[in-house]
This record gives structure tokens, C-alpha cells and sequence, in this order.
């Protein structure tokens, strides 16, 4: 008994939790700009959308591919990485948003007025082609960006905060800001809401739904590859990233308040603490017993007492009753 | 050049291995199928198409007789051995995936539950059967202190050894409670909440199965359960490549297949049973409105409970045969895929009718299957045809009578409108 609780002492200093916060609200940044597209569609569709992921995965390797052309290495000048990281995003914005735009149009769309599920099955689908087309011609390696922006601000005692770190956190800020102000300024967005409210009035009070859900792929899958970029200035890719962080990403959405966003940033950060947190202490608080391998059942756990007891997010978007 | 290496070249396109390359010819095959399938549509005169239209009504008349479907699957494995044992081997896959779809028709067809972690209910059957007929469980007790069980099990072969009449209705038993206590915590969640977290629960068992080596060793983490007995009858054993019936030789796979067609003849009449009872009719009513069932008085807490029960058993079921007929099981085969398979099975098939979970399960099974196993493209093949499959046909090869007619009554076609007998004039 002493032992664990030495164990569970012994890693704790505030310079530790403070840096593994800082880490938690990065990584969370990025969950949070994809959960926006999952919201987004969800918002006015009720579907969630199985492909987006994978969308967001299509535009790690699209920024890999830009990055690529232009031999970025660790020693490139910030004159060269700079531009060639802010072209990757366009290209990477461009070709998720077509990417978005097609699949709904080639799968969700025909299946509007088909039973419930039949939208999921064609979203699985779609997500399963993907991947493998990505693992077939493509790679089915791990990739990772060399270390772009070396160098960090240090904070406090030891604790730092590296410059992607700082990109990462301000990018998915204004992104956001930008986003929130599309949807309540702009007749765009005007019709999103009311497509969400209610899909048959918003018609009939002259939306046209087909061009609302249309920009709504393309906005949330344009953010995704926003997301791409910032993610692959910190972590790595695979043709199966897609899964896993879209998986993240729908939790923060839920935790949110799906159909909300701000919610989707909150969910995005607590999802991002419990992970980095959970990683770095779940081993020691437990006395050893849960290991790091047990980093996704702490996510799905948290997601599951979420829905369980606030059914309708932090933010309180909609009725429980509809989902 | 097999047809697989040619199909496989087709896909690739004449423009070498850029990723952008292969794209444009992809997209350039798919606007030109589209096109002639625009151009096609409507012009073929109807004599040229009513051979597949006779073969489509043919196998649909088939696919609907329970009788001719038995009278396949009896026979269907016998003609399979002459081709080798290639073709067998996936039939019997298939026949598992057959329970599970039939099982988990009653979670999310009956009831209307959708839930995506079908896998762990299979997963604990498995690992079930896979403790209680390995020597895993001796080995667990080598390490701590408590040799008191060690003790008593030690006997030609150490660890537990129970026969299977017993272990699979129990590994069915405990899938069924495992169904249970995911089904508590969720039972205020609708929709597509419940399917993620269903999925959540799914990917803990799986975490859990690989992991639980330490700290003390349970599932023998990634390696997982190995040595696990086969299924034996008196001295007869499943496993045995020597079996002979006269001159012929009967493989391992022969034997699960019949014993597993044995359980889905079982499955079936018990799971129709189960729908046209006061327990069905009141899974419906979950399904078609949760209030309005609750409202008529429908305990909808220990009938959704229920659900998840009956369809943990048959999947739990089909674990246990799965682990005697591998004799080994790693938390690998417990993937999210599975879950995802099966599902697809189902809605392929007709979500809430048993022959649609049934055909389903057949020709999803076939069409992943025996889709070109190069690594990853049979997931694009399988991945594509997903997506033609439902919007082709979003209701499912066999729906379910009940459900067509709601169906027609919701999207109020024109057609159907004028056709349906009115009052006279």
C-alpha cells in the first residue's frame, strides 16, 4: 500500500501536470477542429458521418505529398518552411473540401429518404475505401513531418511550450472564431441553423437544402484539412489515423454538445487533458495495474459517463430526445 | 496473368504509380461506367434483360425457401471439398457470421437498438471457451498463490477441460449478462449516441483481452488463448484431420460446418419464435416509437435489456465454436471490422427479417470474402460495392414484410398512390 502510494506521489510535480496540460490543450485543439465537422453534419443531417476521418486522413497525406515536393527538412529557413506549410494547407483545404463535397454527393445523397441507417452503412463504406485505397496506392507506412519549427518558449521552471504548440493552439482558435461567425452572420449560415432546426420548414421558407448540406461538407471537411496540417506538424499518420482521431474527435463533439460550436472546442480540450493526463499518470495512479495501453478505454469511458449522465453535451445544444 | 492480376493492373491505370495518376484514371473508369449506365438506363429493349431479371426472380424465389436453403447448405460443403478446401473454410467463416447476423438482427432489427460493438459479445464467448477447455487457466494459477484450483485440475492435461455441451450454452450464457451490463448503463441513449458507445464498449473488451496478461495473466494478452481443445463428441474430435467415413477423409472443417448449421437451424426457429411472440410484438414497438411503447405499458427497460441478451447469447455462442474450431484466439480477431461486418450483414439483408440477416450474411460474406485478397484491396473492393449495394437497394436484398409497407406508405410514390384500388366511382 505504501508503495503505491509512493507511486502515485512520486510523478507528480506541478511542472509535470502543467506541461501535460499545455500538451492535452494542443492535441485537444486539433480533436476539436475536426469534431466541428462531425458536428457540423450532424447539425443538419443527424448523420454521423463515418468518412469525415478519413477526410481528415486524406489531407495528412496531401500535406505530407506538398511538404514532400518541396524536400522540407529540419534545417529549412523559416522563409521556405513558412510558405510552403501555408500552400500545404490550401492544398490540403482544397482537396478534403472536393473530397467532402463528392462524398456526399455520391453516397448521402441518393439515400436521403432511405431508411435510418442505410446513410451509415454507405458513410462505412466509404471510410473502408478509403483507407485501403490510401494503403494501395499510396503507403501503408507510418509517416511523420521532420521537426519544422524547432524551438520553444519556456514558461515556467522547465516547462515549455513549443512553437508548433503555439501554432497549433492559436490556428484552431481563430478557425473557430471564424467559423462561429460564418454561421451567425452570413445568409449561409442562416440557412445552416434552420436546416438543423427543422429540415422540411427551412424548405419551404425557401432554403435550398441541397446547396446548405453541400457547403456544410465543404466547410467541415475544408477545417479537417486545416486539422491535417497542425496535426502533422506533432504527430504522425497512417492510412488508419482517420479512424482513431475521427473517433476522438466525434467524443469531443458528443462531450460538447453535439450541433454546438464552442461546445466542439470545450469537448475537443477536456478530451485532449484526459488523454495526455490519463497517459502520463493513469499507470501510477492505478498502481500499476492499468498501463498506457489502457490510454483509449479512459477516452471511451469518459465518453460513455458523458452520455450517460449529460446526455445533451456541456453546452446543451439540443433535446436528448432527438438523438 | 490470373483475372485477379489483370483486374488488379485495370484499377491501376496505364500512368504509373502517382497517386494522382491512378485518381484521374479511377475517377475517368467511374464517369464512364456512370455515363453508360445513364445511357443504358431505359433503352434496352426488355427482352434482352429478362434472362437476368428470370435469374434475379429465380434466386429471389430460392433465397425466400427456407427448404431450398436448407437443402444448399446441406449439400453445399460436399461439392465445395471437391474444389479443394479453400472454398470450405470460407462457407464455414461465413456460417459463424451467419449466427452473429442472425443475433444481431435481434438487437438492432427487432428492437431498433443500433449497436456497433457487436464483437465483444463473440469476443467473450471465445475467451470463455477458450479458459475453460485450454490449460490457460493452470497457467494463471502458476503464478500467484493459490494453487488450491491448480491442485484439483491437474490431471492428464492440467488446467480445466469441459466438454462443450456444457461450455457453450455457458458461453453463450455469459455474453448474454455481459449483454446485461453494457445494456444498463445505456439504456437512456437512442440512436446514434448508443451506436458509439456500443462501439466504445466494443473496442474496451478488445483493449481489455489484450492487455489482461498483467497484472496477473488472464487472456495472455496479444498472444492470446493457444492449445484450446476442439469440440469432441464421446471419442469422435471435431479437430481430427484423420477422421475417415469409409474410404473418405473428413476434414476438421467439415465437421464444424454441420455443427454449426446445426446451431442456425436452432438459432432460426428460435429467434422466429421469439418475434411473433408478446416478446417480439413488443420489440416492435420499441422500435417503431420507444414512448408510445412505454406509454402502452411496455417495460421497455427489461425488454431492451432482453434484446441485448438474447443477441449476446447467439453471438456468444458462435465464440465458443469459433474458439474450439481455431484453436487459438488473439484479441486481434476481435476488431471493430467485425462489429462493422456483421452490421452490414444485417442492413444488406433487411434490418428485422431473419431470412434478409441470413442471405445477408451469405452474400455480404461471399462478396468480402472471395473480393481479390491482396492486402488492402479486397477492403477497397468490399468498401466500394458497400456503398453501390445500398443506394441500389436501401431497403435490403429480404426485408421484412412489415417494413416494405411502411416504406411505401412513407415515401407516398405517385405510382403507388394511383395503383392502389380506390373507391369505386
Amino acid at each position: 500500500m505504501q508503495r503505491c502510494l509512493d507511486l502515485l506521489t512520486s510523478g507528480l510535480t506541478p511542472e509535470g501536470i502543467l506541461q501535460q496540460l499545455i500538451n492535452g490543450v494542443t492535441l485537444g485543439s486539433v480533436y476539436a477542429l475536426i469534431a466541428l465537422g462531425y458536428s457540423m453534419v450532424y447539425g443538419v443531417l443527424e448523420l454521423i458521418n463515418f468518412a469525415h476521418g478519413d477526410v481528415f486522413m486524406i489531407g495528412t497525406f496531401v500535406v505530407l505529398g506538398v511538404t514532400g515536393q518541396f524536400g522540407l527538412t529540419g534545417t529549412s529557413s523559416l522563409a521556405l518552411v513558412i510558405p510552403v506549410l501555408l500552400l500545404a494547407m490550401i492544398a490540403a483545404m482544397a482537396l478534403c473540401a472536393v473530397l467532402g463535397f463528392t462524398i456526399e454527393k455520391v453516397a448521402y445523397r441518393p439515400l436521403r429518404r432511405a431508411p435510418r441507417l442505410a446513410p451509415l452503412i454507405s458513410a462505412i463504406g466509404v471510410s473502408f475505401f478509403l483507407e485501403a485505397w490510401i494503403a494501395t496506392y499510396v503507403s501503408s507506412r507510418d509517416h511523420t513531418l521532420p521537426n519544422l519549427l524547432a524551438g520553444d518558449i519556456p514558461l515556467y521552471a522547465d516547462v515549455t511550450i513549443r512553437y508548433v504548440q503555439v501554432l497549433m493552439l492559436v490556428s484552431s482558435v481563430v478557425m473557430m472564431v471564424g467559423l462561429q461567425q460564418l454561421v451567425r452572420r452570413t445568409s449561409l449560415g442562416r440557412g445552416m441553423r434552420a436546416v438543423a432546426q427543422d429540415r422540411e420548414a427551412a424548405e419551404l421558407m425557401g432554403v435550398n437544402m441541397d446547396r446548405v448540406i453541400s457547403f456544410t461538407f465543404i466547410i467541415g471537411s475544408a477545417l479537417a484539412g486545416v486539422a491535417a496540417v497542425l496535426w502533422m506538424l506533432n504527430y504522425s499518420t497512417n492510412q488508419t489515423i482517420g479512424f482513431i482521431a475521427g473517433l476522438k474527435a466525434f467524443t469531443a463533439a458528443v462531450i460538447g454538445g453535439i450541433g454546438n460550436i464552442p461546445g466542439a472546442m470545450l469537448g475537443g480540450f477536456l478530451l485532449g487533458l484526459a488523454e495526455s493526463l490519463g497517459a502520463a499518470y493513469i499507470s501510477n495512479a492505478s498502481c500499476g495495474i492499468f498501463s498506457s495501453a489502457y490510454e483509449d478505454v479512459f477516452a471511451f469511458a469518459f465518453l460513455i459517463l458523458m452520455l450517460v449522465f449529460r446526455p445533451s453535451g456541456i453546452m446543451r445544444e439540443r433535446v436528448s430526445q432527438r438523438a | 496473368m490470373s483475372f485477379v492480376d489483370a483486374f488488379v493492373a485495370f484499377l491501376h491505370g496505364p500512368f504509373g504509380n502517382n497517386p494522382f495518376a491512378i485518381l484521374a484514371w479511377q475517377a475517368l473508369l467511374a464517369g464512364a461506367a456512370y455515363l453508360i449506365v445513364r445511357l443504358v438506363r431505359g433503352r434496352v429493349p426488355r427482352q434482352a434483360t429478362a434472362p437476368v431479371r428470370l435469374a434475379g426472380r429465380g434466386a429471389s424465389v430460392v433465397l425466400r425457401n427456407r427448404y431450398a436453403l436448407l437443402l444448399i447448405g446441406l449439400f453445399l460443403p460436399l461439392i465445395e471439398l471437391l474444389t479443394g478446401g479453400y472454398l470450405l473454410s470460407v462457407t464455414y467463416s461465413i456460417e459463424l457470421y451467419v449466427l452473429l447476423a442472425v443475433g444481431l438482427n435481434i438487437v438492432v432489427g427487432f428492437t431498433g437498438l443500433l449497436d456497433l460493438g457487436y464483437v465483444a459479445f463473440f469476443a467473450v464467448g471465445a475467451y470463455v471457451y477458450g479458459l475453460f477447455a485450454s490449460p490457460q487457466l493452470y497457467e494463471i494459477t502458476k503464478q500467484t498463490t493459490y494453487f488450491l484450483v491448480s491442485q484439483s485440475v491437474v490431471g492428464p492435461q492440467p488446467g480445466f477441460h469441459i466438454s462443450m455441451l456444457v461450455l457453450i450454452p455457458l458461453a453463450g450464457a455469459a455474453a448474454a449478462l455481459f449483454g446485461v451490463l453494457i445494456g444498463i448503463p445505456t439504456l437512456r441513449l437512442r440512436g446514434d449516441y448508443l451506436a458509439i458507445v456500443t462501439l466504445g464498449f466494443g473496442e474496451i473488451t478488445r483493449i481489455f483481452a489484450n492487455n489482461l496478461d498483467q497484472p496477473i495473466n488472464i487472456t495472455n494478452g496479444p498472444n492470446g488463448i493457444i492449445n484450446i481443445d476442439p469440440v469432441t463428441i464421446g471419442s469422435y474430435s471435431f479437430g481430427n484431420p484423420a477422421n475417415h467415413l469409409g474410404p473418405f477423409q473428413i476434414p476438421p472443417f467439415l465437421n464444424y460446418y454441420y455443427l454449426v448449421l446445426l446451431l442456425i437451424l436452432l438459432t432460426v426457429f428460435i429467434v422466429s419464435r421469439l418475434e411473433r411472440s408478446r416478446v417480439g410484438r413488443a420489440w416492435a414497438a420499441i422500435r417503431e416509437d420507444e414512448t408510445a411503447a412505454q406509454v402502452a405499458g411496455i417495460n421497455t427497460r427489461n425488454l431492451k435489456l432482453l434484446a441485448y441478451a438474447s443477441g449476446g447469447f447467439f453471438g456468444g455462442m458462435a465464440g465458443a465454436i469459433y474458439a474450439a474450431g481455431q484453436h487459438l484466439i488473439a484479441p486481434d480477431s476481435f476488431q471493430l471490422f467485425v462489429s462493422i461486418l456483421v452490421l452490414v450483414m444485417v442492413v444488406a439483408g433487411g434490418m428485422g427479417s431473419i431470412p434478409g440477416a441470413v442471405v445477408g450474411a451469405i452474400v455480404v460474406g461471399f462478396l468480402y470474402f472471395l473480393s481479390p485478397s491482396l492486402l488492402y484491396l479486397r477492403i477497397l473492393v468490399f468498401g466500394g460495392l458497400l456503398v453501390l449495394l445500398i443506394i441500389v437497394r436501401p431497403q435490403g436484398f429480404l426485408p421484412s414484410a412489415q417494413r416494405e409497407r411502411e416504406l411505401e406508405e412513407k415515401e407516398e410514390d405517385p405510382s403507388l398512390v394511383a395503383a392502389a384500388p380506390g373507391p369505386a366511382p
